[in-house]
């Protein structure tokens, strides 16, 4: 049991040293150290020990150490603050591209899962289905345009009817383009950017 | 002017405000990085870099928390990366050409306990040996240590008292031969 107690006491002896225990601690290693010559002893070792290591010189900075620290800086603050982009940022930058393709697959799959909703639904020309494929989609549409026809609105009964026929295929055509002009921007922003990065970075170490 | 305003103006460029941060901790970076890799030529070399590397990060430096420890932690790194640069310098070297650097006049004793309490450092695995090297001459709290070096309280304890108790039986050995 007291060898326990030494045991443990032994382990905060350092932190005593250091005034790094709280007072409860502190109190229960002094109540030890009252009753325990190892302790003691272990306690004057470690003190003995920090007084020689304090007392080892160090050796002195050489003259214009300081001014050879400001000569080295660089000079440019930009170059500085590019350098010290934030963890964080420069991570981002990194993995920017594959976030972009991440993105790009997720269009592609909402796309690709669109068309086929739309598709299975009738929302197509005549000749991109199969044939009796008519669906929901065009049985809608054709009773929209009976409905206005019956109503004495042939032209505008037409003119829903042409493009029920094909604005799916044109809002998916959109879609996709758009998708890939959104890619292909963000794609080139980050490549400026990672490039300007780069420069400057190359320029704070030419500087150095 | 006091610290803070020192780092502030700092932060937006002034590099005479950043002159005199280098002045106040010069003598605390260069006992870092000296004890950290045990030779007063690299040690210069790797104290100018620590500096340069903390100019380069100022921005990510937050006002609240100790300069000091801030400082200290980027020191330490600078000269392990120097150590790792600089590979082919034995402990043993470095402990010879430390205790060479002491004037021709302290004792011969001295130079040789000097040159003893370096070796028997330099022996210690690095992140003891920088847990050791913050506290004893960098006098870094335990908390500041722990925040320096971004691992928990009680591990700056057990290898504090790790360092410790592998540096006491080194050196008396050392003695001891």
């Amino acid at each position: 049991m007291k060898q326990t107690t030494t045991d443990t006491a032994s382990e905060w002896l350092g932190a005593y040293l250091d005034g790094e225990l709280n007072e409860e601690r502190r109190a229960w290693v002094e109540t030890h150290l009252a009753s325990c010559a190892d302790c003691r002893a272990e306690l004057r070792s470690l003190q003995e020990l920090s007084t020689l290591l304090r007392a080892d010189a160090q050796p002195a900075t050489s003259r214009g150490f300081t001014g050879r620290v400001l000569a080295a800086l660089p000079q440019k603050m930009g170059a500085r603050s590019t350098e010290a982009l934030p963890r964080k940022a420069a991570l981002a930058l990194r993995w920017f591209p594959m976030g972009l393709f991440g993105l790009w697959a997720f269009l592609e799959i909402v796309l690709a899962a669109s068309s086929l909703v739309l598709f299975g639904l009738g929302f197509f020309p005549e000749g991109m289905l199969p044939a009796g494929a008519a669906g929901y989609g065009g049985s809608l549409n054709s009773w929209l345009s009976g409905a206005l026809s019956m109503a004495g609105q042939a032209e505008l009964a037409g003119m829903l009817e042409t493009a029920a026929r094909f604005w799916p295929s044109a809002l998916m055509l959109a879609l996709e383009l758009g998708a890939a002009v959104l890619v292909a921007v963000l794609f080139l922003a980050w490549l400026g950017g990672y490039f300007s990065f780069r420069r400057a970075q190359a320029g704070n170490d030419l500087s150095q | 002017m006091g610290e803070k305003e020192l780092i502030a103006c700092a932060q937006r460029g002034d590099t005479h405000a950043y002159g005199e941060l280098v002045e106040r901790y010069r003598e605390g970076v260069v006992g870092v990085v000296y004890r950290m890799c045990g030779d007063p030529v690299l040690a210069e070399d790797a104290a100018q870099e620590a500096f340069l590397r903390a100019w380069q990060r100022l921005d990510g430096y937050k006002l609240e928390h100790p300069f000091r420890a801030w400082v200290f932690r980027i020191a330490a790194n600078a000269a392990l990366d120097a150590l790792r640069a600089e590979k082919p310098v034995s402990p043993l070297e470095a402990a010879e050409n430390a205790a060479a650097e002491s004037s021709a006049e302290a004792a011969v004793e001295q130079r040789q306990r000097a040159g003893s309490v370096q070796r028997a450092v330099m022996a210690l695995p690095a992140p003891s040996r920088t847990v050791l090297v913050l506290r004893e001459w960098g006098q870094l709290s335990y908390s500041e240590i722990a925040a320096a070096l971004s691992i928990p309280l009680g591990t700056v304890m057990s290898r504090l008292n790790a360092a410790r108790s592998q540096l006491r039986q080194a050196l008396v050995e050392m003695e001891a031969e």
